[in-house]
């Protein structure tokens, strides 16, 4: 059955006239971006569609900095078939996208609309642990860490990037999901980022989240890691620090004990996974 | 032994698979839409339990488009119970069109006919209803409790007792169980309880009406019982059994949920009120909350055995939940010692007791297994249990007891299908060489019992055997018509139906072989109750054994005719003649083809047509009989099961078609590995189905499963058509036991609550002191 | 609105409200093939190749595919026969009650487009968003990897000699 409620299809050729067609909507205009979100969930007050398909957001380029400019229209697959994309963070961004849903999804689903809509995500931990950030269009050009972004609340805007910073040395990181089945909303998910110089930990980013949130830092997971040398007992520190921490909610899919108890599990295995990709083990 | 057969056993080209692979408008809802056709929305109950105090429906009525609104007060008041079953219906007849009482999340209380789906939902929310909501029933328990609610306060003369909330009610008794317990040797006593499943067809319940030229009610639907549909629909709307037509196209899959009248009638009286074509299709989300379900049940089995493991006593006693309404109550409930208790037919003290229960909770019904599955899940897990307790070798014990060809048991005399059983002895059964080629397969020798370590994985295998029947004995129906064309081919009218299993083609080959001809020259039609002759349907495993039985008959009449119209053309003796590759032959080697006898029948001398017509009502129900295996890994961190190797070897008598029937295995293997692991409603404490949409019922995509191995054991049932008997139900049972015993293996946890989610499992491992964590 | 693409290799128009989706956008050109099995994007029955990448037409709003490639099972089979997805599937036993054949269909052309040669669990990876309930997956996995040894012999593409389809 169509959404009758949709009177108006637009399709801007470029940032500016997409962004008007929002901003001028009020809350009746809506981006659309792979779509795959918005046929099931549709806001019952929009009546139009700002389709970006033509407003040149389909790209990933190197920044000036030596990072990854990812354009926000890119699919899920354009980043896994791209060789750096999938490398960066010693492979965890590829090996988080090849868990993200299934093909059929991945194929049409963009990294700018999963930001946008920030729901029953896997992407959003892995991007926060490697400090990503968003550019946004709101009649000008601004960048903002993904965080912040997706704390605060946004007026009309176009996401147009998500940005990786350039790969840090001494870094590697790890992405962990517990579902169900392998297509499936995460029971609990984690990223964990470890940046380390002179055989001590001096940047670490834990990362935890469950299929309704969209992930969050713990810090004292962090803290128990930073200032010495990745050791299994800092990893078991860290990993009991998740557990304490984490704070995730209970559902019918899992009790909060179950998902807190994951989230030790989780950061434990990232850590692991990161101790060997630091010795060399292969990302 | 087998014989050799041209066509069956062979894998032929489907028949109905050139339109399947291009894409052909096949399915009910890829018709052309008639002009003028009705789209029909369903307003359900949002409460588990209660009485519709009022209704209005004059501001949907009112909305420009708006063609018809049913509700309780405008639709025949008449009982009639949803189970497409043989008649009478075994089942109570508790059920009415629309009610003024609303006992589940998802019980009927409108119905709208509009011009289009938009304008039908968009009426939906102009219907008033004002409801008094009733303390709902939600539990098994509390339906047996003491001055619990009535979920059918109302007279219901053919439940068990509804006035106790007991829709169905069923018992066996042979010898005496509690001698037979105490003066056994080892005993075990295991309860285990099952939950909400759904069988999720990928394509949901649709049915199109129209009245035809000569207004007779068309209804086309995915239905598995066409005959059985017609005739509900007659009685409950009032409409002579000659003025509809019930049509099957392909279906998208049914596995029991379209053995269910759910929602022919509203197509029908839409139809014959408005004189309009109309249409409907269950949303995924009805399919969840307003379809039927597997029937959620706790089964205690006791067992007794001697010191050398034979079986001395078997008590099973059962509680099942059949939600709102009782259909398929009764039947599921016996089926679940009939199908059962007879695979260790050594004990002489043998108990069943069972009893279905009315919930304000979703609607159980048919569902592949049809309470075998939850029987042979407690009973496995006992086997399992006893051969620990023994010190013996689960293969051994089992081994030891099961039942082989030519064993019978009191069970199948004394449990039916709603009545009293038909008594059998086993005409065929490999089981012994089932076990004996699984066990080999997945390594049982070296690998049961050594519980191998993988980082926080550990590794177990489990087993677990299954029968199941071939069609109702004695109850089950079944017709086939054959006639001869010009050309030497034949059309084959059956009343079967294939609901995606490819019986179409199995029956074909099944003629195809009695008559010597290629199967692309046997045109096959089915499920059209105007066009082909009767059949009770496709549920039970019945179609290759009980409507292949029919074909078998007919093809073998139309056969003699071949010959006595060949030996008038030979001037031969018709005893001497023989039929191959389309030719009938004397034994000089003189010889007419089909398609000259065909052209003088049709148009030269003696002429007739060259048909015939045949029946089959089975006398027996031979099971057929599956050795299952695992090898399952268990993530000892987080409770999470693998299943890494599946096996089944499989005696289902002769494969007419050797790829579909291991196809059925393969598929019903795997709907019981995703209800085992994580298929669930999961009811809330309201009585609302959480899981309504496949993002939350998850059932296994290709990255969830092993590659289930099938391997058909060389069988011939003598009672069957060419030596067959059925395959289609009996997989589905496999899983939840093989998994369980599996998962003991590796760890010695005892899994006796479904489904067996990693959280779950996390905590019998810590109970058990073997979990991580402490939480 | 007004939405041109190319369907199966011939330009095709449609007028159609705006809040259509692509599967009753496509369904409504007679290209029955895409089934609604969910309509929410779980069981992939509706799957359809955008510009040769399959994707569940019930989650596209018609409007996206305009000026794009688009194709059904219905542009599988051409004159010479069933193509080889289609007939090594069917052989292999992969067909059941037929519903999520299509959308299975085209899954596997995204991925034979991919990788011509798989591995067993790269096409049960290409095949996670396509739900069978019927067949436990073994034997389309088989046919699936019979058509690509067909392919591969044969020297052809999953587009085959097919005319006039981009």
């Amino acid at each position: 059955m169509p959404l009758t409620q949709i009177e108006q299809y637009h399709r801007p050729t470029d940032v500016d006239a997409a962004w008007h067609l929002v901003r001028d909507g009020g809350g009746a205009a809506v981006l659309l971006g792979g779509g795959t979100d918005l046929v099931v969930r549709c806001p019952p007050a929009v009546t139009a569609l700002v389709d970006l398909s033509e407003v040149g957001l389909r790209y990933v380029e190197h920044s000036d900095d030596g990072g990854l400019r990812l354009g926000a229209m890119s699919t899920f697959t354009d980043l896994l078939e791209h060789p750096e994309v999938a490398a960066y963070g010693t492979g965890a961004v590829g090996e988080m996208l090849a868990q993200v849903g299934s093909v059929l999804h991945r194929n049409s689903a963009t990294i700018g609309g999963h930001v946008v809509r920030s729901r029953l995500s896997d992407v959003l931990p892995v991007l926060l642990a490697l400090d990503a950030t968003v550019a946004v269009y709101t009649g000008e050009h601004a960048e903002l860490p993904l965080a912040n972004y997706l704390e605060g609340e946004q007026g009309p805007h176009v996401v147009t990037e998500v940005r990786l910073p350039p790969p840090i040395p001494g870094a590697a990181a790890a992405f962990v999901r517990f579902t169900r089945t392998t297509f499936d909303h995460s029971i609990v998910n984690g990223c964990c980022r470890v940046d380390v110089a002179e055989g001590a930990v001096v940047a670490a980013r834990v990362v935890v989240g469950e299929s309704s949130t969209v992930g969050r830092r713990l810090s004292a997971a962090e803290d128990a890691l930073v200032g010495a040398p990745l050791t299994s007992e800092a990893v078991a520190a860290a990993a009991d620090a998740a557990r304490r921490t984490a704070d995730l909610h209970g559902d019918w899919i899992a009790s909060a004990a179950y998902r807190q108890h994951l989230a030790g599990v989780t950061v434990e295995r990232c850590l692991t996974t990161v101790i060997d990709r630091l010795q060399g083990g292969g990302a | 032994m087998a014989e050799k057969y041209e066509v069956v056993g062979h894998n032929e080209r489907r028949v109905d698979g050139t339109a399947l692979v291009t894409g052909k408008p096949v399915f009910v809802a890829d018709l052309p839409e008639r002009p003028g056709t009705l789209h029909l929305a369903l307003l359900t109950s949002p409460h588990a339990h209660a009485r519709i105090r009022a209704i209005d429906t004059a501001r949907a009525e009112a909305l420009d488009g708006v063609a018809l609104v049913l509700t309780h007060e405008n639709t025949p008041d008449r009982t009639y119970t949803t189970a497409g079953q043989g008649y009478p219906e075994p089942s109570p007849y508790d059920t009415r069109m629309f009610n003024p009482k609303v006992r589940f999340v998802g019980d009927r209380v409108a119905a709208v006919a509009a011009d289009s789906l938009a304008t039908a939902r968009a009426a939906l929310g102009l219907i008033d209803v004002e409801y008094e909501v009733l303390e709902p029933v939600l539990s098994i328990d509390a339906a047996l409790a003491e001055g619990a609610p009535l979920v059918h306060d109302e007279p219901c003369p053919d439940a068990w007792d509804a006035e106790h909330n007991i829709a169905a009610y069923s018992e066996a008794v042979a010898g005496d169980v509690e001698a037979g317990l105490a003066a056994a040797h080892t005993t075990v006593d295991v309860t285990i309880e099952t939950h909400y499943g759904q069988h999720v067809p990928i394509e949901p319940h649709v049915v199109s009406s129209y009245l035809d030229e000569h207004d007779r009610l068309v209804l086309v639907s995915s239905t598995q019982v066409p005959f059985h549909a017609r005739r509900i629909v007659g009685r409950l709307l009032d409409v002579p059994i000659h003025r509809i037509r019930v049509i099957k196209p392909r279906i998208g899959g049914g596995f029991g949920v379209k053995q269910e009248i759910l929602i022919e009638d509203l197509l029908a009286l839409t139809t014959l009120r408005t004189g309009r074509p109309a249409t409907m299709s269950y949303t995924r989300e009805q399919e969840f909350h307003a379809s039927r379900t597997r029937h959620p049940m706790r089964i205690r089995v006791r067992l007794g055995a001697d010191e050398d493991g034979t079986l001395q006593a078997i008590d099973m006693d059962v509680l099942s939940n059949t939600g709102a309404y009782g259909t398929h109550s009764l039947t599921v409930l016996s089926n679940v010692g009939s199908k059962t208790l007879p695979l260790y037919n050594l004990a002489p003290d043998v108990r069943f007791i069972g009893k279905a229960v009315y919930t304000n909770l979703p609607v159980a019904g048919a569902y592949r297994g049809y309470g075998a599955t939850q029987g042979q899940y407690a009973m496995e897990v006992a086997i399992d249990q006893l051969a620990e307790a023994l010190g013996m070798d689960a293969l051994e014990l089992r081994a030891r007891n099961h039942i082989r060809t030519g064993g019978t048991s009191p069970i199948f005399r004394a449990l039916g299908e709603g009545r009293e059983g038909v008594e059998q002895t086993v005409s065929s059964c490999e089981l012994e060489a089932c076990i004996e080629i699984g066990a080999d397969r997945i390594g049982w020798a070296t690998k049961r019992g050594r519980r191998h370590r993988e980082g926080s994985w550990v590794h177990g295998i489990g087993m677990s055997v299954h029968m199941q029947g071939s069609g109702i004995p004695l109850i089950d129906m079944a017709a086939a018509s054959i006639k001869l064309n010009d050309d030497g081919s034949i059309n084959l009218d059956v009343g079967a139906t294939d609901l995606g299993t490819g019986s179409d083609t199995v029956l074909g080959q099944i003629a195809a072989e009695v008559l010597a001809l290629p199967l692309e020259k046997v045109i096959v039609t089915s499920s059209d109750t105007d066009r082909t002759p009767f059949d009770t349907g496709a549920y039970a495993s019945s179609t290759t054994y009980v409507s292949g039985t029919a074909v078998q008959r007919a093809a073998v009449a139309v056969r003699d005719q071949l010959i006595a119209a060949a030996a008038e053309m030979l001037d031969a003796d018709p005893t001497t003649l023989e039929v191959a590759s389309e030719r009938v032959s004397d034994p000089d080697g003189d010889s007419v083809s089909f398609e000259k006898i065909a052209l003088r029948a049709l148009y030269g001398e003696n002429q007739h047509q060259i048909a015939a017509t045949a029946s089959s009502v089975p006398e027996s129900s031979p099971p057929p009989f599956i050795a299952s295996f695992a090898e399952v890994a268990v993530d000892t961190d987080t409770g999470q099961i693998r299943v890494l190797d599946y096996v089944v070897a499989a005696d289902c008598g002769t494969a007419v078609h050797p790829k579909l029937a291991e196809g059925q295995i393969e598929g019903a293997v795997a709907n019981g590995i995703g209800y085992a692991l994580v298929e669930d409603l999961a009811i809330d404490d309201r009585g609302r189905p959480r899981a309504i949409d496949l993002g939350r019922y998850k059932i296994p995509a290709a990255t969830d499963l092993p590659r289930i191995e099938t391997i058909l054991v060389d069988s011939y049932d003598p009672t069957g058509p060419m030596g067959a008997k059925s395959i289609a139900e009996i997989g589905i049972n496999a899983p939840l036991p093989t998994i369980a015993n599996a998962v003991h293996d590796a760890t010695g946890i005892w899994l006796t609550e479904s489904p067996f989610t990693s959280e779950r499992v996390l905590q019998a491992l810590r109970a058990q002191g073997s979990g991580s964590g402490t939480g | 609105m007004r939405v041109s693409f190319t369907l199966n290799g011939t330009v095709t128009q449609a007028e159609v409200p705006p809040g259509t989706t692509l599967m009753e956008l496509l369904r409504g050109l007679g290209a029955v093939s895409v089934k609604d099995g969910c309509a929410r994007g779980d069981c992939g029955s509706c799957a359809v190749l955008l510009d040769g990448r399959a994707v569940t037409a019930c989650l596209l709003f018609a409007g996206q595919v305009e000026g794009r490639q688009v194709r059904t099972a219905e542009g599988l089979a051409d004159e010479v026969g069933l193509h080889p997805l289609q007939q090594a599937v069917l052989d292999a036993g992969g067909v059941q009650c037929g519903f999520c054949t299509p959308g299975i269909l085209m899954a596997a052309v995204d991925l034979l487009d991919r990788i011509p040669d798989p591995t067993e669990a790269q096409i049960r990876e290409g095949l996670a968003g396509n739900l069978c309930r019927c067949t436990g997956y073994v034997k389309i996995v088989d046919g699936i990897r019979d058509a690509a040894a067909m392919l591969a012999a044969t020297g052809r593409t999953t587009d085959g000699e097919e005319a006039g389809d981009g």
